[in-house]
């Protein structure tokens, strides 16, 4: 029943996945087989699950461009630059 | 594989194979192009891999690991070394590569689709070790594939190394639905179904497919472990997901997901792995037992026919392909390199593995394999996964018992038999099973006996066609005779 719960929570929420920002490897890990591995996390799962659906949520109702990135992931890329401009 | 097919691949992959070298002396393996980090070649009859600047920088951080330096001493990667910089300048490799490995050459290649329930049991199990170890030093495999499994006798190998790279932080284990489709699914095929997934897995070069997997298992089975989670859900997301616009990862990082998640998740498929029983094994292996209740005296005899053959011969590699749970191939393997047993009976290899698996005999690998119809080429190009018979061929062929299913069952010309056997082995020891034998005529009852062929006259002809017969028995039953065959 719980897992039930979870897995409507994130089938809603799948409707509104639209970002590819990072990849893992050479083989695709099929977004179905990454969405089940948050949902047999069990109950730490809930937490990674809820905030999942809730960024898309969101995202959709702050009317962002598909593509846009957040701040955690723009911090990222300010890391990723300073890292470059100090090793040129 | 022939030689025209290796001179294709070394120039479409555009590597400068070098003056120092012969083209013949470096053959790209046909299974090595998934992965653009590394490549394996054959130089010399050496295992090299390649590493592409990437793959160096990520190879140097696992040789670090402890867990690295612990498997390997313990022999769960094939034994590797990464080659000096003198000795990779020497091999001319071409400027794409940054570094080489040298690895052991394992002494005979099988694929999952040969192995029993038992065998991809203990692989799954490994697997899943090996990725725990990973995960507590912050690794993680990178795939989930079947082929990167081999045996060294029926202990485990983990052949491709760098398939485990650090892991970036807030990522899933990217391998799980791969791992799930060559180890998790035919497993609960053969335990919840009863269906042997080997014909299956033979015909899917990435394992047997999610979508097409699923429909098999009903509402009720939805009890079943595992089921409602790993198959059920798995499929339902993996079917909503498709029309999402996008990928997830970014998504699933920012959401928080962890390490720990992976390894509650990797744990939870270990317990349910170790828990999945094959339930058609116990009756049909009691039945066995009765089955071959033949004269102790006879198999005496056998038994010394085949120690004097083996202890005269001496063979590097032996092939046992009727080997039944192995008694023969015990036998053979105290005076060969190494023997591979086969048998197309599935319990029979999964009761030999689990005595093997005592440690008495660190020579024999034991395969699911029908001789009427060996492993062919497959995958990509028809080269990716080789036959069996271009993995090695024997020096001595034990075919105990066997010829009158190849003759009656399977309606293949005595003839052809021997000329096969011949093609690929230059010493056999052949038990050749008369019409008069009990066994025979259970095979003959419900048959129109076209097989005029098969008389012992005919049986020696054919073997003289191609061998010299060193020595022949007839048994205490008259119907069963044993030849020593050489060339």
């Amino acid at each position: 029943m719980f897992l039930l719960i979870i897995y409507n929570l994130i089938c809603v929420g799948v409707l509104f996945f639209c970002l590819s920002d990072s990849a893992y490897a050479y083989i695709d890990p099929g977004t179905g087989s990454m969405l089940l591995q948050v949902l047999l996390a069990g109950a730490a799962g809930v937490a990674v699950a809820f905030k999942l659906v809730f960024r898309r949520f969101r995202n959709i109702f702050s009317f962002k461009k598909p593509g846009a990135i957040s701040k955690v992931e723009q911090s990222d890329e300010i890391t990723k630059v300073d890292a470059t401009e100090i090793n040129q | 594989m022939t030689l025209k097919a290796d001179y294709k691949l070394v120039e479409e992959t555009s590597i400068d194979i070098g003056r120092s070298l012969r083209v013949e002396d470096k053959r790209f393996l046909p299974a090595s192009f998934r992965d653009r980090l590394n490549q394996v070649v054959e130089v010399d009859g050496k295992i090299i891999r390649l590493l592409s600047p990437e793959g160096t920088r990520l190879f140097d951080k696992l040789s670090a690991a402890s867990f690295y330096k612990t498997s390997l001493a313990k022999g769960f990667f094939p034994a590797t070394r990464k080659l000096s910089e003198e000795e990779f300048r020497q091999g001319n490799f071409g400027d794409q590569w940054q570094a080489a490995l040298e690895h052991e050459r394992l002494p005979f290649i099988s694929y999952p689709y040969e192995w029993s329930f038992q065998m991809l049991k203990r692989g799954a199990l490994f697997e899943l070790d090996l990725q725990l170890a990973a995960l507590t030093e912050g690794f993680s495999l990178k795939d989930g594939s079947g082929f990167n499994l081999q045996w060294r006798g029926v202990a485990p190998v983990h052949i491709d190394i760098p398939s485990l790279e650090p892991l970036a932080e807030g990522s899933v284990w990217s391998g799980y639905r791969q791992f799930c489709q060559f180890f998790l699914f035919p497993l609960m095929l053969k335990a919840y179904k009863r269906v042997p997934f080997n014909s299956w897995l033979r015909s899917e070069i990435d394992g047997i497919p999610l979508e097409h997997f699923a429909p098999l298992f009903g509402w009720f089975d939805l009890l079943r472990g595992g089921v409602l989670k790993h198959v059920f859900l798995h499929n339902k997301l993996s079917r909503v997901a498709a029309n999402a616009a996008g990928g997830i990862a970014g998504d699933i990082k920012v959401s928080g997901f962890h390490k720990e998640l992976i390894v509650a998740n990797v744990k939870g498929l270990r317990r349910l792995i170790a828990g999945l029983q094959d339930s058609t094994a116990k009756s049909q292996w009691s039945d066995y037992a009765e089955e071959n209740s033949y004269a102790q005296q006879e198999h005496q005899v056998k038994k010394e026919f085949v120690e004097n053959a083996a202890s005269a011969i001496r063979p590097k590699l032996t092939w046992d392909i009727g080997c039944n749970t192995g008694g023969f191939s015990k036998i053979a393997a105290k005076h060969s390199g190494y023997v591979v047993a086969f048998d197309n009976d599935s319990l029979c290899i999964d009761r030999f593995f689990l005595d093997l698996e005592s440690g008495d005999y660190p020579n024999i690998l034991p395969l699911v394999v029908s001789f009427a119809d060996p492993s062919p080429n497959l995958g990509w190009r028809g080269q990716e996964r080789s036959s069996i018979i271009e993995r090695g061929k024997p020096d001595l062929v034990l075919a105990l018992a066997v010829i009158h299913h190849a003759v009656i069952s399977c309606n293949i010309p005595l003839s052809q038999f021997v000329a096969w056997i011949a093609e690929l082995s230059p010493t056999a020891v052949i038990e050749f099973v008369s019409k008069d034998d009990r066994m025979t005529k259970k095979l003959l009852a419900n048959r129109i006996d076209q097989y005029s062929d098969y008389s012992l006259e005919n049986f020696e002809r054919c073997c003289e066609a191609h061998y010299k017969i060193v020595r022949s028995v007839k048994l205490a039953s008259g119907t069963r005779f044993l030849y020593q065959l050489e060339k």
